[in-house]
């Protein structure tokens, strides 16, 4: 059951539900289209997982990226399954908006390292967008 | 390995729809409805106009520009760092480039730094940062 998230009561270190899925010929062919990229890997697929590990624990909120940060060790293959690990690394205030770092590890189906991400959620900061 | 051009992209709603959807796939739920694709939701978190682009599609485009920079190294050591400063709609033609800022020899090769952006057709950069890339045996 998921929990109403409260900014004041994120715990920093909190972790996360881990997120397995399998590469399939399917995902990566809707990843290539929608990216209009016929050689595209899933890298960035693994890397939207911030959203869903930190959405599958809290009801979602209304969030924004606005910083998003990435190291690449390998290329997933089709019939890979992905393994996601992440959490709550920090949460502050700024210029009194809201922000919340999530980072994510994820491996494959031999525990090799395939990237690893540091994503900062403006939270509710519609203003951020338009007003940016 | 050579310097390529800036790579240009023209994003439709239906290419940040379909974005959702497959990353959504992950889950299962390629349906569930997202700012960037539902327009109520949009409305109702205050964003007019034409629908915005995740931060990833930006960041899937870099990666496109960065491997056809560098090849397989930057997905096996590639490091990128963006703050996304404005917007990316539907509708804008978004140009992807760099500029190498500096090289420096380590143990496992040399690494190779660059400032990166994503620009609209009016260059305004919506996406800014920076990569930094090991290439092994110092071949560039």
């Amino acid at each position: 059951m998921k929990r109403p998230f409260s900014f004041e009561e994120a715990e920093v270190g909190e972790e996360l539900r881990a997120l397995s899925y399998e590469v399939t010929a399917g995902k990566l062919d809707a990843f290539r289209a929608a990216t209009t990229n016929p050689r595209a890997s899933m890298i960035t697929i693994a890397a939207k997982e911030y959203a869903y590990l930190l959405w599958a624990v809290y009801e979602e909120v209304m969030s924004i990226n606005a910083k998003h940060e990435a190291w690449y060790s390998k290329v997933p293959t089709v019939g890979d399954v992905i393994t996601a690990r992440g959490r709550i690394a920090d949460k502050y205030v700024r210029r009194g908006r809201r922000y919340l770092v999530v980072e994510t590890r994820s491996t494959d189906q031999t525990g090799d390292e395939i990237c690893r991400n540091r994503v900062t959620l403006l939270i509710g900061g519609v203003d951020a967008v338009d007003g940016a | 390995m050579t310097t390529p051009d800036p790579l240009v992209k023209t994003l439709t709603a239906a290419q940040i729809a379909a974005f959702e959807r497959c990353a959504a796939e992950v889950l299962g739920r390629p349906d569930d409805p997202t700012i960037h694709t539902d327009e109520d939701l949009a409305r109702e978190a205050g964003i007019a106009g034409p629908p915005i682009a995740s931060g990833m599609v930006t960041v899937a485009f870099l990666n496109e520009y960065l491997e056809a920079r560098f090849g397989p190294a930057w997905h096996e050591s590639g490091h990128l760092s963006v703050a996304f400063v404005a917007p990316t709609r539907a509708g804008e033609t978004v140009t992807v480039d760099a500029t190498e800022t500096g090289r420096r020899t380590t143990d496992d090769g040399e690494v190779v730094s660059l400032d990166v952006w994503c620009a609209n057709e009016h260059g305004q950069r919506a996406t800014v940062g920076s990569a930094d890339v090991r290439l092994p045996g110092g071949s560039s």
